[in-house]
């Protein structure tokens, strides 16, 4: 649903308030909304003290909806005028838990909640099934992010007018304050992570969480973006060189690093951020990440690099493949991109792993051919992919090959598939998906 | 419990009412009746390792107590499992694989309409049944 359509319905009346019931689908702590309804004037009772009151007969008819479709609701309104801290008023808190009360006992065993939405921001509660209060928050997703207005910071915010002036240009001071915004994760910083964040660094990307835990070595050296000739000498981590690369664009860039990708924090910052881009060499990952960006409604961006090596001194193929799953769409699986058998031996432990060696079942892991003009092609598109979706500056697509032989851009179709084992089971489960579990310290 | 076991639960305890889920490493335990012939007990306890990509990623092999083998004293195609933190039992190679080496679990979102912990476990049984082979 649009989001930006709901909230311009809402303050259409300002200075009055604006009144809406969200259609949505619960599943366990989550609502999503399929449709809404925002009251028109003569729906409602006029404002009764500033207040916006609807019509019982109106709020009846809306109920029965709702619960015929099997949905639950989210009572929205707005506060116009009202540009930090919005809270519900002193008559909303009054009267709240009554309403939840009447919705609950219309819309028996289904969760309730509301929102009030200001000019910045917005306050949310919300009643579950067996109504208990807890807090209610709000989170955007769709296919391209439509951040509400209110979230976009005025020109004097942005302070980097000038240093980004051509980006401005290109992508509009909104797109330029969003990336500002944004906590991207990294994970994988080696060939093709290592000028992700470089590129996001210089873009005006502002938070970074990196994940990875190899050290430099001197095969690295020909493709690791921003790494000098010491670095392996002095057995430094390729996250050191990632944050060293980001602290020469910004010195005000906020950088945590988790280590590797199989730890509780890892696992954990993952589901803070607003992007994921993998840059990793294995489908046990992208598993995981898959599993992570379906369970937290998270974009996530998959980078990945390869060439078949060849015996006669040049390679067969050399190409690359960016995928961007964004929830609520196909993911890699659904694209048929992900091997499960690759990624059950990617996943499986070091003595189950032995184990399988041992019997003549585990696959031969070579070491594969690299080369930095790939990375650096494979990174390049998945930028513009990045830019589409934070900035609107054109449509996403989503899934695509670069051949690198031909000089061609191959197409995937992807559709989503309601048998996926991996982003249908994980939608939206947030903490239920259980992450943790992939964790091995 | 892993979220996709607990999709199953309910229907894997209908099929074998005295499972158990077990932690450390994550397992379902089961009893399995066997043929006194070939084997030297006629039931067993069988424990699966749930691997944390499951249903995307299926069990790879079995565990049965260490004690457990052919009457006739013939080699078992088993290991023994304390690397796996299975002290007392033994990993048993079965692979769900074609004649080509590649994995024949096909997992869905729907755990009833795809390969599941109960087909897993019939294998098994199924396995057992063909000595081992």
């Amino acid at each position: 649903m649009d989001f930006l359509g709901l909230e311009r319905a809402l303050f259409a009346p300002a200075p009055a308030e604006g009144a809406a019931f969200l259609r949505v689908e619960a599943d366990g702590s989550v609502l999503r909304m399929r449709s809404y309804h925002v009251f028109q004037p003569h729906e409602l009772d006029g404002e009764a003290y500033g207040h916006v009151t609807i019509r019982e007969d109106v709020q009846i008819r809306e109920l029965a909806a709702i619960k015929r479709a099997g949905c639950a609701t989210v009572e929205v309104h707005t506060h116009p005028g009202t540009q930090h801290a919005v809270s519900f008023s002193h008559y909303d808190d009054e009267q709240l838990p009554m309403f939840a009360r009447y919705v609950q006992n219309k819309l028996r065993g289904r969760p309730f909640g509301a929102l009030v939405l200001g000019e910045s921001g917005y306050a949310g509660r919300g009643w579950t099934a067996d109504r208990n209060e807890e807090p209610l928050e709000l989170a955007l997703v769709g296919e391209r992010l439509t951040l509400p207005e209110w979230s976009v910071p005025a020109a004097s915010d942005l302070g980097h007018a000038e240093l980004f002036d051509r980006q401005i240009r290109a992508l509009g001071l909104d797109g330029q304050s969003r990336i500002g915004r944004l906590n991207v994760a990294v994970v994988g910083v080696g060939g093709t992570g290592s000028q992700i964040v470089q590129q996001l660094a210089h873009l005006g990307v502002q938070r970074f969480t990196l994940i990875e835990d190899d050290r430099v070595e001197r095969s690295n050296l020909p493709r690791l973006a921003g790494a000098r000739w010491s670095d392996p000498m002095l057995r430094r981590s390729k996250v050191a060189v990632a944050r060293r690369t980001v602290r020469g664009i910004s010195r005000s860039a906020k950088i945590r690093s988790t280590g590797t990708l199989r730890c509780t924090e890892s696992l954990k910052a993952l589901q803070e951020v607003d992007l994921i881009v993998g840059c990793v060499d294995n489908d046990g990952a992208r598993l995981i990440l898959g599993e992570a960006a379906a369970a937290y409604l998270i974009p996530y961006l998959d980078l990945g690099v390869g060439i078949e090596e060849q015996t006669h001194g040049f390679a067969a193929q050399i190409g690359g493949r960016i995928a961007f799953y964004v929830p609520g769409g196909p993911c890699l699986a659904c694209a048929d991109e992900l091997d499960f058998d690759e990624a059950r031996e990617d996943l499986e432990s070091e003595a189950a792993h032995a184990l399988r060696l041992e019997r003549g079942y585990a696959r031969d892991r070579r070491i594969e051919p690299a080369l930095m003009p790939l990375n650096t092609v494979i990174a390049g598109s998945g930028m513009m992919e990045f830019l589409a979706y934070f900035t609107g500056v054109r449509a996403v697509r989503p899934f695509y090959r670069f051949d690198a032989v031909r000089s061609a851009i191959v197409g995937i179709n992807a559709e989503i598939q309601a048998d996926c084992p991996v982003c249908q089971p994980a939608y939206a489960r947030g903490p239920r998906q259980q992450l943790e579990r992939y964790a091995l310290s | 419990m892993h979220p996709r076991l607990e999709e199953e639960w309910d229907d894997i305890v209908g099929e074998y009412p005295d499972a158990r889920h077990e932690m450390s490493p994550e397992r379902v335990v089961v009893t399995l009746e066997v043929a006194l012939d070939p084997y030297n007990q006629a039931l067993t306890p069988a424990a699966v390792l749930v691997p944390p990509g499951y249903r995307s990623t299926g069990p790879d092999g079995f565990l049965v107590p260490s004690g457990f083998g052919f009457s006739n004293g013939d080699a078992f195609p088993a290991s023994d499992a304390t690397g796996l933190g299975m002290a007392g039992w033994q990993a048993v190679s079965f692979h769900m694989i074609d004649a080509n080496g590649a994995s024949t679990w096909r997992p869905t979102a729907d755990p009833r309409r795809g390969d599941n912990m109960i087909g897993y476990l019939q294998s098994i049984e199924s396995f057992i049944a063909r000595r081992c082979n």
